[in-house]
C-alpha cells in the first residue's frame, strides 16, 4: 500500500523537503511554501514558538511603556487611553499569544517524541491550529493599525465593553481575536488529547509517561472544558454589540455578574494552563540535572490532576468584592485553599528531587530551580487572596499584579526558558552557551525580582491597578521607580535571549543527540530529529525508560534489549496541504468583515466553509489513513469527536445555564408562557429523535456494506433533520410575528440565542450527513469507510441529546 | 452612594443632603454604604478604612464602615472603568460628633450670595449648559454631574484629584477633557475671563 506519501525505508528527508518542480526553480519559494502547507508537528512546533517568541517581544515593549508610564507620578509619556490600550493589550497578548503557544511549541516539538510517535494524531489539523492562532494574533494587532486598540482590560468587564460605554471597534477587534484564538486552542486540544491517550509507543503505559506529557495532557483537559464558558460569554457580547441582545443590558434586566462568572470559569483554569506546562518542564529538567529520578513521579502526576480539577471550583476567588454574600464566599475560598494542598506537594517533591542529587548546574536547572523558589512565592501571596477578607484589600491593587507575575513569569515563564534552554539542542541540533546563558539568567531573574517584589508593597501602600497615573505625594513614587528599573533589566534579559539563540543558530556548537544525559524518548533520536522522528519506534521499559536502556534501573539492571517494536502503520509521513491556511484565513476575513463589512463576513464564511470540506475530504480513501486505532484500541478520529463532544456539553451547559438563569427576569413581554407552542414542538421533537433511530440504521448498513440501505437512512437523516430546521424556522417566524424578536427582551435573547446555536448545530450535521450521502451515492462510501458514518452518528446523537436537555428545561417546565 | 464615570456622589438620605467626591463620616459609628451604579461597574475603596466593595449597576451592593479615628482617608475607585478609571479619587473625612454636626449644619446652610466677579461667574453659569448637568440650590437642577451648591467647601476638584484653589477651578471649567481623559464634562469654549469667573462662584459655594 505505498502511496507517495510513505517513505519505506530510513531516508525520507527528500519527501519532508518536498521538492517540487516549481521548487527547483526557486528554492526560496519552495522553502516557504514546504513552511506554510507543513504538516510535521516539529515544524509546527517552531513556527508556533517563533510567532509566540515575537509576541513575547510586543507584549514585552507595551510592558516597557507601561512601566515607563508610571517611573515617576503623572508622566505624559503615553495618553490615558493609550496606557488603558497598553494594559489591555499586554495581558491579552502574553496570555494568549505569548505564554499559550510558548507551551503549545513545546506540545507541538517535544510531546510526540517523547511519547515515541511519528506524528500527533491529526497533523493537518495540528496546522490548523497554528495557523488559526496566528490569524488571531495578527487579527488583535492590526487595532494599533486602525488605531482603535481594545481599551478594556484582558478580562472586558461588561458593561463597559458594551456598545454605550464602547462605541468603537476597538472591543469588537478584542472579542473577535479571542474567540478566534479560543478555536485554535480547542481544536488543538482535541488534537493533543488524542495524540497522548493513542499515540504512545508500545509498553508507554500511562503511569510511564513522562510529566511533561502528563501536564499536558491536564492542560489540553483543562482548554477543551474551560474555553466553552468564555466562548459562550464573548458570543453575548458579540450579540448584544452586533445584534442588539440585552445580555449585558442592565436596563433589560441583564446581570453583570454573568460575564464576570463566565469569565472566570475559564479565566482560573486558564491560569492552571498557563502554570502546569510549566511544571512538567521543570518535572523533566530537574530529575536530569540531579541525575535522580523524579521523586514520587506518581504523586506528581495525581497532584497535577488534582490541580486540574480544583481548578474548575475556584473561580469566584476573583469575584469576592463583587458580593455574592458569605456563604458563596466561603465555599470559594476554602476550594482557593485546597488548591494549595497539591501545588505544594509537587514544590516538595522537586526538592526531594534535587536533594542529594548529583546536580549539574546547567542553566535550564538554573531556570527550573529559579522556577521552584519563585512560583514558591506567587503561590504563598495566591494564597493570601484565598481569604475574603484579605483579598477585598488586595484586590485589585498592585499586590496582585505582583502576585500575579510571580506565578505567570516566575513560574510559566521561568519554566518556559528552562524549557528553552533544556530543549533547544533537540530543536536545532546547536548547543547555546551555558555561560552566557547563565549571565542571562541572572540579568532575568535580578530584573524580573526588582521589576515585581516591590509592587507588594505599591499594593500594600493602596495603589490600585489599571491606573495610568498618580499623584506625588501619594508614597508610591520610590517603589514605581525601582519597579520600572528592574522591567528594563528583565527587558534586557530576554534581548540578552534572543542574541544568544541567533548567535547559536549560525556559530553554535553541534549538539549530540543526547547532550544532557537524559532521561525520555526524546534524547534518543538525533538532534534535531529526522523528519519522521524515530527510525523504528523506540523500546519503551518503564519510567525513565532512555536512562534505564542506558544506565539500568535503580538496582543498575540494565534492560534485555528488544526487537524492534512491530510497526503496523510503516513510517508514514503525512503530506503537506493548503487547505490549513486557508481555513485560517477565512476566519481572518470574517473577523475583519464583522467589524468593516457584511460582504467580508459572506467571503470570509464562504472561505472557510469550502476549505473545510476541500479539507475534510483531502484524503478521503486514502489508503495511508484508513487505520486510525491508537493505543487505547479506539479510532483517533473517535476519540477526537469524543473529546470535542465534552467540550460541546460545556458549551451548551453553559447557554442552558445562562437561559435558566436569566428565566423570568425580563422587564417587558412576551413571556416564554405566552408564546411556546409546545404541540408543534413536542411533534419537531419527536421527529429529532426518530432521525437518531435513522442514523442508528445507517450506521448499521454502512457496516455491513449494504449500499442501498446506507443511502435510504442517510437520506431519512438528512431529511428528518431538514424537517427539524423547519420547524425551527417556522417557529421562529411565528415567534418574530408575535413579537418576540432578539432584542424584545432578555427571553428573545436567551431563547433565540440557545435554540439557535443548536439549530446551527442541527444545520452543520445535515450539511455532514449529506457530503456523505452524496459520496455514497458515488459509491465512495463502504464497510472502510463505516468510521466516518459513526464519527458523524456520535455527533447527530450528541446534537439530539442536547435537544431533550432544551424541550424538557425551556418547552416543558414552565 | 453613587459610582459614576469618574466620579462619586454621597447621597445621606436621612439628612437630605447630597455631595460629591468628599464623604464625611462620623467617628466611631458603623455607616452602612448602600453602593448603586448608574453607568459600569466602579470600586470603593479606602484602603485605610477597610476592604473594597463593587458598585454594580443593576445590584445593590453595601459595605459597612466603623471608623475610629476622625482625620482624612484616601480612597479610590479599584474596578477599572473606562479612560479616567486613574482619577476617581474621593476623599474621606473622618469627624468628630461635633465637627461631623458642623458640616452638617453648614452643607444644609444656602451658600453665601455672590457679589463681585463671583457674581458674574453665577450669570454665566446660570445661563450656560452648566444647569444641564450640576444642581447648585436655587439656581440649577441638573442631575448627571456632582452636586455644586457646596463645591467650595470640598478640598479637592474634578474626582477628588486635584486641590480645590481657584486657579485649577478655572483651569478645569475651560479644559476639563485635559485634567481628566474622557470626562462627559464637555469644554464649552469660554474665555480665561468668564472661566475665572465661574471659578470665583464656585469657589465661594462654602
Amino acid at each position: 500500500m505505498a502511496t507517495p506519501h510513505d517513505v519505506a525505508g530510513a531516508q525520507p528527508a527528500s519527501a519532508f523537503t518536498g521538492a517540487t518542480t516549481a521548487g527547483a526553480r526557486h528554492p526560496a519559494l519552495a522553502t516557504t511554501r514546504s513552511w506554510l502547507t507543513t504538516v510535521d508537528h516539529k515544524r509546527i512546533g517552531i513556527l508556533y514558538g517563533v510567532s509566540a517568541f515575537a509576541f513575547l517581544l510586543l507584549g514585552g515593549l507595551e510592558a516597557l511603556l507601561i512601566r515607563t508610564q508610571l517611573l515617576r507620578p503623572q508622566l505624559g509619556v503615553v495618553s490615558a487611553e493609550f496606557y488603558n490600550a497598553l494594559f489591555t493589550m499586554h495581558g491579552t497578548t502574553m496570555i494568549f499569544l505569548a505564554v499559550m503557544p510558548l507551551n503549545a511549541a513545546f506540545f507541538n516539538y517535544i510531546v510526540p517524541l517523547m511519547i515515541g510517535a511519528r506524528d500527533v494524531a491529526f497533523p493537518r489539523l495540528n496546522a490548523l491550529s497554528y495557523w488559526i492562532f496566528l490569524a488571531g494574533g495578527l487579527f488583535l494587532n492590526a487595532s494599533f493599525l486602525f488605531g482603535t486598540p481594545p481599551d478594556v482590560g484582558w478580562f472586558g468587564y461588561a458593561n463597559l465593553t458594551t456598545l454605550p460605554f464602547s462605541p468603537g471597534p476597538a472591543v469588537d477587534f478584542w472579542m473577535l481575536s479571542v474567540q478566534i484564538l479560543g478555536v485554535s486552542s480547542i481544536i488543538s486540544s482535541v488534537n493533543f488529547i488524542a495524540t497522548v491517550l493513542n499515540m504512545r509507543a508500545p509498553g508507554m503505559t500511562l503511569m510511564r509517561m513522562p510529566l511533561f506529557v502528563w501536564m499536558t495532557l491536564v492542560v489540553q483537559f483543562l482548554i477543551v472544558l474551560a474555553f466553552p464558558a468564555v466562548t459562550v460569554g464573548l458570543i453575548f457580547l458579540m450579540f448584544d454589540r452586533f445584534l442588539g441582545t440585552h445580555f449585558f443590558d442592565v436596563a433589560a434586566g441583564g446581570d453583570l455578574h454573568l460575564w464576570q462568572h463566565l469569565f472566570w470559569i475559564f479565566g482560573h483554569p486558564e491560569v492552571y494552563i498557563l502554570i502546569l506546562p510549566a511544571f512538567g518542564i521543570v518535572s523533566e529538567v530537574l530529575p536530569t540535572f540531579s541525575r535522580k529520578p523524579l521523586f514520587g513521579a506518581p504523586v506528581v502526576i495525581y497532584s497535577g490532576v488534582l490541580i486540574g480539577f480544583f481548578g474548575f471550583g475556584v473561580w469566584s476567588h476573583h469575584m469576592f468584592a463583587v458580593g455574592m454574600g458569605p456563604v458563596a464566599d466561603a465555599a470559594f475560598s476554602i476550594a482557593t485553599m485546597l488548591i494549595a494542598v497539591p501545588t505544594g506537594v509537587k514544590i516538595f517533591n522537586w526538592l526531594a528531587t534535587m536533594w542529594g542529587g548529583r546536580i549539574r548546574p546547567s542553566v535550564a536547572f538554573h531556570y527550573a530551580a529559579g522556577l521552584v523558589a519563585l512560583f514558591t512565592i506567587g503561590g504563598l501571596s495566591g494564597i493570601m487572596h484565598a481569604s475574603p477578607p484579605v483579598d477585598l484589600q488586595q484586590h485589585d491593587s498592585y499586590f496582585v499584579v505582583a502576585h500575579l507575575h510571580y506565578v505567570l513569569i516566575g513560574g510559566s515563564l521561568f519554566g518556559i526558558f528552562a524549557g528553552l534552554y533544556y530543549w533547544w539542542p533537540k530543536m536545532t541540533g546547536r548547543l547555546l552557551d551555558e555561560r552566557f546563558g547563565k549571565l542571562q539568567f541572572w540579568v532575568f531573574a535580578i530584573g524580573f525580582n526588582v521589576a515585581f517584589f516591590p509592587q507588594h508593597f505599591l499594593g500594600a501602600l493602596g495603589m490600585p491597578r489599571r491606573i495610568y497615573t498618580y499623584h506625588r505625594g501619594s508614597g508610591w513614587e520610590l517603589w514605581n521607580f525601582v519597579s520600572t528599573i528592574g522591567a528594563y533589566v528583565l527587558g534586557l534579559g530576554v534581548l540578552l535571549f534572543l542574541l544568544e539563540a541567533m548567535r547559536s543558530l549560525r556559530h553554535g556548537a553541534r549538539a549530540p543527540a543526547d547532550p544532557w544525559d537524559g532521561r525520555t524518548l526524546e534524547w534518543r533520536t538525533s538532534s534535531p530529529p529526522p523528519v519522521h522522528d524515530f527510525d523504528a519506534i523506540p523500546p519503551v521499559y518503564g519510567r525513565d525508560s532512555f536512562w534505564r536502556e542506558k544506565h539500568g534501573d535503580s538496582r543498575g539492571q540494565r534492560p534485555a534489549p528488544r526487537p524492534p517494536t512491530p510497526d503496523p502503520h510503516g513510517i508514514h509521513l503525512p503530506s503537506p496541504s493548503f487547505w490549513p491556511i486557508v481555513v485560517a484565513s477565512g476566519l481572518g476575513i470574517a473577523a475583519f468583515g464583522a467589524i468593516f463589512h457584511i460582504g467580508l463576513v459572506l467571503v470570509g464564511a464562504g472561505v472557510t466553509v469550502i476549505g473545510a470540506f476541500a479539507f475534510a475530504l483531502e484524503h478521503h480513501r486514502n489508503p495511508a489513513h484508513a487505520n486510525q486505532v491508537g493505543a487505547l484500541g479506539v479510532d483517533h478520529r473517535k476519540l477526537a469527536m469524543w473529546v470535542f463532544l465534552g467540550s460541546e456539553c460545556f458549551f451548551f451547559g453553559t447557554l442552558i445555564a445562562t437561559y435558566m438563569a436569566y428565566k423570568g427576569r425580563s422587564v417587558v413581554g412576551p413571556h416564554p408562557h405566552e408564546i411556546l407552542n409546545l404541540p408543534l414542538t413536542t411533534l419537531s421533537t419527536f421527529d429529532l429523535l426518530m432521525s437518531s433511530l435513522l442514523m442508528v440504521l445507517a450506521l448499521a448498513a454502512v457496516q455491513r456494506g449494504d449500499r442501498f440501505q446506507t443511502r435510504l437512512w442517510l437520506a431519512g437523516t438528512v431529511v428528518f433533520g431538514v424537517i427539524f430546521l423547519g420547524f425551527q424556522a417556522y417557529e421562529f417566524t411565528q415567534f418574530v410575528h408575535e413579537g418576540l424578536t432578539l432584542q424584545t427582551n432578555l427571553f428573545g435573547s436567551t431563547f433565540f440565542v440557545l435554540t439557535g446555536f443548536h439549530g446551527g448545530h442541527v444545520t452543520l450535521g445535515v450539511l455532514w450527513l449529506a457530503t456523505l450521502l452524496v459520496l455514497s451515492l458515488r459509491n465512495r462510501l463502504d464497510t472502510s469507510d463505516a468510521i466516518k458514518v459513526e464519527v458523524a452518528g456520535l455527533y447527530w446523537h450528541f446534537v439530539d441529546i442536547v435537544w431533550i436537555v432544551i424541550f424538557t428545561l425551556v418547552y416543558l417546565i414552565p | 452612594m453613587r459610582g459614576w464615570q469618574w466620579w462619586w456622589e454621597f447621597h445621606y438620605p436621612e439628612l437630605e443632603l447630597v455631595t460629591a467626591n468628599e464623604l464625611h463620616l462620623p467617628a466611631g459609628r458603623p455607616v452602612v454604604l448602600r453602593l448603586d451604579g448608574p453607568d459600569v461597574i466602579h470600586s470603593f475603596w479606602v484602603p485605610k478604612l477597610g476592604g473594597k466593595r463593587d458598585v454594580i449597576p443593576g445590584r445593590l451592593n453595601h459595605i459597612t464602615l466603623t471608623p475610629d479615628t476622625p482625620g482624612e482617608y484616601w480612597g479610590q475607585c479599584a474596578e477599572f472603568c473606562g479612560a479616567s478609571h486613574a482619577n476617581m479619587g474621593m476623599r474621606v473625612v473622618v469627624d468628630s460628633a461635633a465637627d461631623f454636626d458642623t458640616w452638617v449644619a453648614r452643607q444644609k446652610a444656602p451658600p453665601a450670595e455672590p457679589a463681585g466677579a463671583a457674581a458674574t461667574g453665577k450669570t454665566i453659569f446660570a445661563g450656560s449648559a452648566c444647569v444641564g448637568c450640576h444642581t447648585i440650590d436655587g439656581v440649577s437642577a441638573g442631575v448627571l454631574g456632582p452636586n455644586l451648591t457646596h463645591f467650595g467647601s470640598r478640598t479637592m476638584l474634578a474626582g477628588g484629584m486635584w486641590p480645590n484653589t481657584p486657579e485649577n477651578v478655572a483651569e478645569w471649567v475651560k479644559d476639563p477633557q485635559r485634567l481628566k481623559p474622557g470626562v462627559k464634562m464637555p469644554t464649552l469654549g469660554l474665555t480665561d475671563d468668564q472661566a475665572k469667573a465661574i471659578a470665583a462662584y464656585l469657589s465661594g459655594l462654602k
